[in-house]
């Protein structure tokens, strides 16, 4: 990490960032008017990453062995080591995991209720830090933080009225309402929590980004009172769900060891608990647990289980989408709507966006609120759109009656997924390796109230790379995601139809819309940016 | 019917290549920065500020930023009764900012409090106003462009205290929900348990007289 100790050059002393040889920052150039804008990745790059993208699809699409089948890959349960097996089994192992974050969820919300509206570590450790890392720790660990949730946490302290046990010693345990036992409220949320926060500045201002956690806590406790169990976590969550489907590509599962066991267990105390153990708080069997996507990794399955058969596995990537055999319309809309707003979010930074909404304003005379709203409903439709002309082709050229568009589309849905989650790691690799030595100084003075803990107050920091090195990350995680997604696709394809003619069928036009999703994803990170946002 | 797709890809994939290189070389023009600076960036990183009231005339966009000091830690401001205006005038036609002549008049329920006349901007593409202002509510900034013709554009603006927190009434709030539906959830879980313990007893008196 670079200090910054003095400089008088204007754009350093605007970013707080070290330039390197090479010109990384705009000064000047683009616009005179923009003081503070990192330069995308150069054009040869980027050009480079899209050729890469067709090619290694054309590639693959071509050199594919038409008689691969699915196989069991291998797995390595973690439980395995003693010490971790014993610390998961005791009581307080949950709550010891939350108390962490639980802990800075209160310094959170405590600088953004009671700190200084200028210098607060709350945006800062909410957006930079917290948001930019949870897709991080999705890929390498899968559900790990909602097996440190604060917002579970704090349900947990107030439905149990205990620090140790999750029993529930209050509840009304209504059931959740059945129309709503699907993840589209979820979807409602993240659409609703993306245009509040780009519309109203929340990633800049403490006050709100402590009252959206204050309301998230809320909503959570008051669902954990009213219905059973842990009922927002599996369906309205949408921290939750987001990650839920991009955990189907993490390394890490949580499974039975042994199904025979299951199968023969009469307690079924994973499900229903026991005097101890609640039994899965989002209603599933772990003995017939097959995907990542709804298990919270709370580990009380482990402990109720009288039989150990319950193990935490590390596996290959992405293997719940490689044996995805069962697609459904909301998780496959979520996956669509995923990829469209983690785009949008950085399309948001773009010097483009501004012209779009200026040109809009003007040729309309509308309001910059429903200006915005306009143009975000339009690049959600988007992918959506495109997505659905991609499976309407497919099927057109298939021409089986069984698989229609619609199945198509909620099949090859979820083969966007990696493309979704390795643009999203790319965009915010950008703000975290830039950004994130920005908390040092507040931590010494995380209110603004002018304190000095640790000596770092007013001190400033440079990112933790060089713009190049981000620049090829970026472009390699966006190609990592592509080639996954493709590999997915070819596997869901293979799901889809039998006839070998038909599965390349069905994968020309869907594999050319992920190269435009790619491919767009590239040209965003080849935009300049405005360094402002933390997602 | 294999061999005619695989030719097709290629065709399809130049397709995607030359949207690409269209889309590629767009201009990066101005957008919504349109030429403010972030205040105190070197200081923090999310450095917004707070108040911000947005004017429109003809095809003039007119932001004006208020840095009110009666209500970040008073106590230990100097002038706490200084509020620092800043107008941006961007032209939503031109993508250009206004840097000619004008006069800004602050108004308070209509009665001009303070007039000035700026020849030219003064900073950064920027006209500043610094005023003495103790009382909180309702202001208005009055700002006629000296240009081709005087265009005159009113944007209301207002001062709070800033003492009393939304964010704290929605906690207030949720607290006192929450605390409610606590109360009823533990008479309705005791109520739940007793009918259990009910149910029970007599399933089990039932067998033992059977």
């Amino acid at each position: 990490m670079l200090e910054l100790t003095s400089t008088n050059d204007p754009v350093c002393y605007t970013t707080g960032l070290v330039p390197s040889p090479g010109s990384q920052f705009i000064a000047d150039g683009l616009h005179p008017d923009i003081p503070h804008v990192m330069q995308g990745v150069p054009s040869w790059l980027a050009m480079c990453g899209v050729i890469l993208i067709i090619f290694t699809s054309h590639y693959y699409v071509s050199a594919r062995n038409s008689t691969d089948t699915l196989r069991r890959s291998w797995r390595f349960n973690l439980l395995k080591f003693g010490f971790l097996n014993r610390l998961v089994k005791k009581q307080w192992f949950p709550l010891f995991l939350q108390s962490f974050s639980v802990m800075i969820f209160i310094l959170i919300l405590s600088a953004g209720l009671f700190g200084s509206p200028k210098h607060n570590i709350g945006p800062v450790l909410t957006w930079t830090w917290w948001w930019a890392l949870l897709i991080f720790l999705v890929l390498g660990f899968g559900k790990a933080f909602c097996a440190i949730c604060p917002w579970e946490a704090l349900s947990s302290l107030v439905t149990s009225l205990s620090l140790k046990s999750r029993m529930k010693k209050l509840g009304y345990e209504q059931p959740w309402p059945k129309w709503a036992k699907n993840i589209f409220p979820a979807i409602l949320f993240f659409i609703l929590l993306t245009w509040f926060e780009l519309g109203n500045n929340v990633t800049h201002s403490p006050s709100m980004t402590a009252t959206l956690g204050l309301v998230m806590a809320g909503t959570a406790i008051l669902s954990a009172i009213i219905f059973e169990r842990r009922a927002f976590c599996r369906y309205a969550c949408l921290v939750g769900r987001v990650t839920g489907l991009y955990a189907l590509f993490s390394p890490v599962e949580l499974r039975p060891e042994s199904k025979e066991v299951c199968t023969t267990c009469t307690s079924k105390a994973c499900f229903r608990g026991t005097n101890e153990q609640t039994g899965c708080p989002t209603l599933l069997f772990p003995g017939n647990l097959k995907e990542n996507t709804y298990c919270t990794l709370c580990t009380e399955c482990i402990r109720a289980c009288p039989h150990d058969n319950i193990g935490i596995n590390l596996r290959p990537p992405a293997s719940d989408l490689f044996n995805k055999i069962r697609f459904q319309w909301d998780e496959a809309t979520l996956a669509i709507v995923l990829l469209a707003l983690t785009s949008f979010h950085g399309l948001t930074m773009t010097p483009l966006w501004g012209t779009l909404n200026d040109q809009l304003r003007l040729a309309t005379g509308l309001g910059p609120v429903f200006s915005f709203t306009i143009l975000m409903l339009l690049m959600l439709m988007a992918p959506i759109l495109l997505f659905w002309a991609g499976a309407s082709f497919a099927k057109a050229l298939t021409q089986d009656a069984s698989v229609g568009a619609g199945k198509i589309f909620k099949a090859f849905a979820y083969s966007v997924i990696p493309v979704a989650l390795f643009y999203h790691l790319a965009h915010n690799s950008m703000h975290f390796f830039l950004e994130a030595p920005s908390i040092i100084p507040l931590l010494s003075d995380p209110f603004g109230f002018g304190w000095n803990l640790f000596g770092t107050a007013g001190a400033h920091y440079g990112p933790l790379l060089t713009l190049e090195t981000l620049w090829g990350i970026q472009v390699v995680l966006i190609v990592i995601g592509h080639l996954y997604g493709v590999l997915i696709a070819d596997r869901v394809a293979r799901t889809l139809f039998r006839d070998p003619r038909r599965i390349l069928r069905s994968l020309v036009p869907l594999l050319l819309t992920m190269v435009l999703f790619s491919a767009y994803s590239i040209w965003l990170i080849a935009q300049p940016m405005e360094m402002r946002s933390g997602m | 019917m294999i061999c005619s797709f695989k030719l097709q890809i290629p065709g399809l994939s130049a397709m995607a290549l030359f949207l690409f290189l269209c889309i590629s070389p767009l201009p990066a023009g101005a957008h919504h920065f349109k030429g403010l600076p972030h205040y105190n960036y070197f200081e923090n990183y999310p450095q917004v500020p707070e108040e911000e009231f947005l004017g429109r005339t003809g095809e003039y966009e007119l932001s004006l930023v208020v840095y009110d000091f009666q209500g970040i830690n008073r106590k230990d401001v100097q002038d706490p009764d200084k509020v620092r205006l800043f107008l941006l005038i961007f032209s939503l036609d031109s993508s250009k900012v206004y840097q000619g002549p004008l006069t800004l008049e602050i108004l308070d329920r209509g009665k001009v409090m303070h007039s000035a006349r700026h020849a030219s901007a003064d900073l950064e593409n920027i006209y500043s106003l610094h005023q003495d202002l103790p009382g909180t509510g309702r202001y208005a900034l009055r700002v006629t462009l000296h240009d081709e013709q005087d265009i005159t554009c009113e944007i209301p603006f207002r001062l709070s205290s800033q003492t009393i927190h939304w964010g704290k009434w929605i906690g207030l709030a949720l607290f006192t929900l929450i605390t409610v539906t606590a109360i009823g959830g533990r008479k309705a879980r005791i109520a739940l348990d007793r009918k259990e313990a009910h149910q029970r007893a007599k399933t089990k008196g039932s067998s033992v007289h059977a």
